[in-house]
């Protein structure tokens, strides 16, 4: 599904060039669950960017689904990603003029999705994740692990083949955490989405069936 | 989608409550106030709408040159330039001519007498050249035969009532009758024309034979305008262009031998009533200076409405940059999130547009009251109205809303959802540039504003040289019969002069605060050969005038009824005898003139007086010593017991003067009068400066808000390295200060030229000092920093450990 090829990525300071990431080589089949691990400034999350296409390499070959994402421009690959890409992120970022209904719906609104389907598709995240009751409140009125919960609902809404999640549990308590995980581990191994998530727990990491640790911007261990 | 989208809009206009009030109570101030002075832009540009083939009818105007030099410029030329036109062109469809009478008259009989004020003689093509609506009479006859007279149905109403005036009589001054043979629709407000009374031209004819006069082939005789339209496809230019022809065939030598000349222009009637001031206007005309002034004054106005709109929305775009972040990972493109932000911007204006309504509802009769205007929400232009604002909401929309459209639009999501944002340098230099923009506007205006209120002041505190104060003016009585005017006045006179609070009475044919009616040419020294002649201003007065008014001779002497002045004296003034030829006014005392056939005596020069306003010049004028002549008559009186000294003059009025309303002023009100324009002007300006300066504070404070609440982590850090209360206020005040003294260099030289422009069309002008500038630049730093101080001060005082642990 995903094949990165000699992937770097860097910035020039005076004349030094500090590098992000250095000859990264990774393939990624459908159905995995993976753990980004490594200390601060390792480069977790711009590797994440750049396989969720928020963020291009300098150098290397990116293939999602056997197309050369390196090569598309910006509107294609936003095409791409909106269909096969769900985000979720350590602080939620939820649009706090929306309601938990409407914050779930909004991917749908930008992939023309006809109203009566958004509906039922919006309904039946909410079904799952226990959370009707709360549809009309807004961000500021949940709790940390019901704001993660709507964030993973928004990311899921579109029928993605790929989660990318930044330490999703960073901001929870450990059992709010441990929810989170259990979901992703259902929907890995239910649906078959495939999972990216950075953390720093080996706790969590341990929910995955693959570790990728970075140090430095190069990949230490492929286990 | 879009419901989305207006939902959001709403609910981001809800939640941010200042920032909405500062946007949307400034949008609607701006866009009120454009309505408000596009409207009356729009009615001083709508003269002459209503006339059919307005395009093609023109007015003859008349340059006349004395030795060489322009000295008159005429609405009016000479009586036979209509007729003969006509003749000798046949691009000339028609012509009609109007001979306003400056006398008004009364009509005796009808029950209660009628005075009219400007009645019109008109040639009889008036209503089919000019398409007036007529309410009854028959166009292919009316006004043709003499006598015959057409009213105004307003005039009809007063005299006739309900009643049918068609075929009945009018009486004029217990003289002549006219036979009503038409009732045409009042002359509406803007057109540069207008009377009651309509005679026929041919009953002007008729009474000039009676004089051995024929209008018809007067070349040298002036005071009748003449309106030519031109057939389809007729070169106005090159039509002017043959006019010489006639005019050297029919006058030449007569003027060559006075070294005279004059030209006659055509001007569209279109053109009138803004781009014309010359002499025997029917109307006075609107000034077109003032009219784009104002037109600019509310464009100022909706731009800084426009600019506090760009300057917040980028202020606060750290705000919703994570939305943007969130919705671009969601799959946004970039140009959805523009088309929400437009929306946004979009709503935003809607909802000033209907404030703008309300608060034009709610001031439209102080802005009457204030302006002098008649503007009634009923009586609006509506298609002007509606054009300015879908123009204004288009234009605004767009205008406010795609710079920061762009802006936020442009976020990338990674940096924004990482918190890694920082306010980029451009946007804060653009941020600045607009404040800049704002503040010079302001300035300007304030200048401006300055440099109006001197100018009146100015003009109001200069010494005109004559005094006029303590002075009861009457019109003149209008029925009277020729035989015993003379003996009838002279009486009057003497028994109000008896009159224990009066000090002295005067006749004059022109009173000061008016332009001087009587012009004469073909005034020379007796000793001059005829092309040295030139044109003069006449006043015509008895003995008691140069007294009573308090005229400063400067060389020889002034009328005195006990020393007895023989002969016809006059007096010249400074700027008349100059003309004559003496710039030492002492050597032409004694000489002789040639005056219209007769020899006079300049027996005295007084010193210039401003017959009119600051805004005329001194004109050349001679003073000629006539006992009899009419007009009106001045009073000198004191003013402890004004009502009972009015009412024993009243009583003796109708003792000598039966029938005639007594009519009064104040002088001195009545010459103050001719500032009325330019107060109002004034009144004008300086309210719509005082709402663009509120508007543009209005977007500093809410701007302020916005950069002190920014840059708190700042603050804080200077404060812990040490920085006091009053040094973290005075960094922002410097930052005020800058921005303000950079509009004020771009503000002089605008508010400079722009004043100076103004200024040229008054012929006295009051000096640009450094106050004018320094007041309104000192005005604005306080104004600014009072704006900035309510934020700032809060912000300073903050303790650094709360607002660095917010970070």
């Amino acid at each position: 599904m995903i094949k990165l090829e000699h992937i770097s990525k860097w910035v020039n300071q005076g004349n030094n060039r500090i590098f992000l990431l250095k000859d990264i080589n990774i393939n990624i089949g459908e159905g995995e669950f993976i753990s980004i691990m490594g200390p601060s400034g390792s480069g977790k999350s711009t590797l994440l960017n750049v396989i969720g296409m928020l963020d291009s390499a300098d150098e290397g070959s990116y293939f999602f689904n056997d197309q050369p994402v390196h090569t598309l421009k910006e509107k294609q690959r936003s095409l791409l990603y909106k269909q096969h890409i769900g985000f979720v992120f350590q602080a939620y970022h939820l649009i706090d003029e929306l309601t938990v209904y409407e914050n779930i719906e909004t991917p749908l609104l930008y992939q023309d999705t006809k109203s009566a389907d958004r509906k039922a598709m919006v309904g039946d995240m909410l079904d799952r994740f226990n959370i009707v009751g709360k549809k009309d409140l807004f961000p500021a009125n949940l709790s940390g692990g019901q704001q993660q919960l709507v964030g993973i609902a928004r990311a899921l809404i579109a029928k993605p083949k790929l989660i990318l999640a930044d330490e999703p549990t960073g901001n929870l308590n450990s059992k709010q955490g441990e929810e989170i995980m259990e979901i992703f581990t259902q929907l890995n191994k239910e649906e078959g989405v495939t999972i990216i998530q950075v953390t720093h727990s080996e706790k969590n990491a341990a929910y995955g069936n693959r570790i990728i640790n970075l140090l430095d911007g190069r990949i230490e261990h492929n286990r | 989608m879009f419901r989305n989208y207006l939902k959001l809009a709403y609910r981001n206009i809800i939640r941010q409550k200042g920032y909405s009030a500062i946007n949307i109570l400034g949008l609607a101030i701006g866009i009120a106030a454009c309505l408000l002075i596009l409207q009356y832009v729009a009615y001083e540009l709508s003269y002459e709408d209503m006339i059919d083939n307005k395009e093609s009818i023109y007015r003859v105007n008349q340059d006349r040159y004395d030795n060489g030099k322009l000295s008159t410029q005429w609405a009016s030329g000479a009586f036979a330039v209509g007729n003969s036109f006509k003749d000798a062109f046949p691009e000339i469809e028609s012509y009609v001519k109007i001979v306003p009478d400056d006398n008004a008259v009364v009509i005796t009989n009808s029950e209660n007498p009628l005075k009219i004020d400007f009645p019109y003689f008109v040639s009889e093509d008036f209503f089919k050249v000019f398409s007036y609506p007529l309410i009854s009479g028959d166009k292919s006859t009316l006004l043709k035969e003499p006598f015959t007279a057409a009213i105004s149905i307003s005039l009809a109403k007063k005299i006739f009532g309900d009643n049918n005036p068609i075929g009945e009589s009018i009486q004029l001054n217990k003289s002549q009758l006219y036979k009503v043979t038409g009732v045409f629709a009042d002359f509406p407000a803007n057109s540069h024309m207008g009377s009651d009374l309509l005679l026929s031209y041919q009953s002007f004819i008729q009474i000039q034979a009676k004089y051995n006069n024929n209008p018809e082939q007067a070349w040298l005789w002036d005071g009748c305008i003449t309106y030519l339209k031109l057939k389809p496809g007729t070169d106005p230019n090159a039509l002017e262009k043959k006019f010489p022809g006639i005019v050297e065939a029919a006058v030449g030598t007569d003027l060559k031998s006075f070294n005279a000349s004059v030209t006659y222009l055509l001007q569209p009637i279109k053109d009138i009533h803004l781009n014309s001031n010359r002499i025997g206007e029917a109307r006075p005309t609107g000034n077109s200076r003032t009219v784009y002034l104002l037109f600019g004054i509310s464009l100022f106005i909706i731009v800084i409405a426009w600019i506090n709109y760009i300057n917040l929305a980028t202020a606060r775009s750290i705000n919703r940059a994570r939305e943007v972040g969130i919705r671009k990972v969601a799959g946004s493109l970039r140009i959805d999130l523009i088309k929400q932000f437009m929306l946004e911007s979009a709503l935003m204006n809607a909802i000033a547009i209907v404030l703008a309504f309300l608060i034009i509802l709610a001031f439209l009769p102080v802005f009457n009251y204030t302006t002098n205007q008649q503007l009634s929400i009923s009586q609006l232009n509506l298609s002007v109205f509606w054009t300015v604002l879908v123009g204004l909401f288009i234009v605004g929309s767009l205008l406010s809303g795609i710079y920061p459209a762009l802006v936020l639009s442009g976020f990338k999501p990674i940096s924004v959802l990482k918190g890694k944002m920082s306010t980029s340098s451009q946007g804060v230099l653009l941020r600045k540039g607009l404040v800049v923009f704002q503040f010079t506007a302001s300035l300007s205006l304030l200048i401006g504003t300055a440099i109006v209120y001197k100018q009146i002041k100015f003009m109001k505190s200069q010494e005109i040289g004559l005094t006029i104060n303590q002075t009861l003016v009457l019109k003149r009585p209008i029925v009277v019969s020729d035989s015993i005017y003379t003996r009838t006045q002279t009486s009057f006179k003497q028994e109000i002069s008896k009159l224990p609070s009066v000090s002295g009475v005067t006749v004059s044919n022109a009173i000061p605060g008016e332009s001087v009616n009587q012009n004469a040419g073909g005034i020379r020294l007796i000793t001059d050969p005829e092309s040295k002649q030139n044109q003069y201003r006449i006043i015509s007065m008895d003995y008691d005038y140069p007294q009573l008014y308090g005229l400063k001779i400067i060389a020889g002497k002034t009328f005195s009824l006990e020393k007895g002045t023989s002969g016809n004296p006059v007096l010249f003034n400074q700027t008349g005898i100059k003309q004559l030829g003496f710039p030492n006014p002492a050597d032409a005392i004694g000489k002789q003139i040639f005056f219209w056939g007769d020899t006079m005596r300049i027996d005295g020069v007084v010193a210039d007086f401003h017959q009119q306003s600051l805004q005329s010049n001194f004109e050349p004028l001679i003073l000629v010593l006539r006992p009899n002549t009419r007009g009106y008559m001045s009073i000198r009186m004191q003013t402890t017991d004004v009502k009972s000294t009015i009412a024993s003059i009243e009583q003796k009025w109708k003792q000598y003067f039966p029938g005639n309303q007594l009519e009064y002023f104040f002088l001195d009100a009545h010459f103050d009068a001719q500032y009325k324009a330019d107060n109002q002007f004034a009144l004008i300006f300086g309210i719509f400066t005082f709402l663009a300066i509120f508007v543009a504070c209005m977007g500093l404070f809410g701007l302020a808000s916005y950069i002190t609440i920014q840059r708190t982590k700042e603050i804080g850090i200077r404060k812990v390295l040490g920085a006091s209360v009053q040094q973290i206020i005075f960094l922002f005040y410097k930052e005020l200060g800058l921005m303000v003294s950079l509009s004020f260099i771009v503000a002089i030289p605008l508010a400079w030229f722009a004043g100076k422009k103004w200024l040229q069309s008054f012929a006295f002008q009051t000096n640009l000092n450094l106050l004018v500038f320094a007041l309104p630049f000192i005005l604005i730093v306080l104004i600014g920093l009072i704006t900035i101080s309510f934020q700032t001060i809060k912000a300073s005082l903050r303790n650094p450990a709360i607002s660095l642990r917010t970070e």
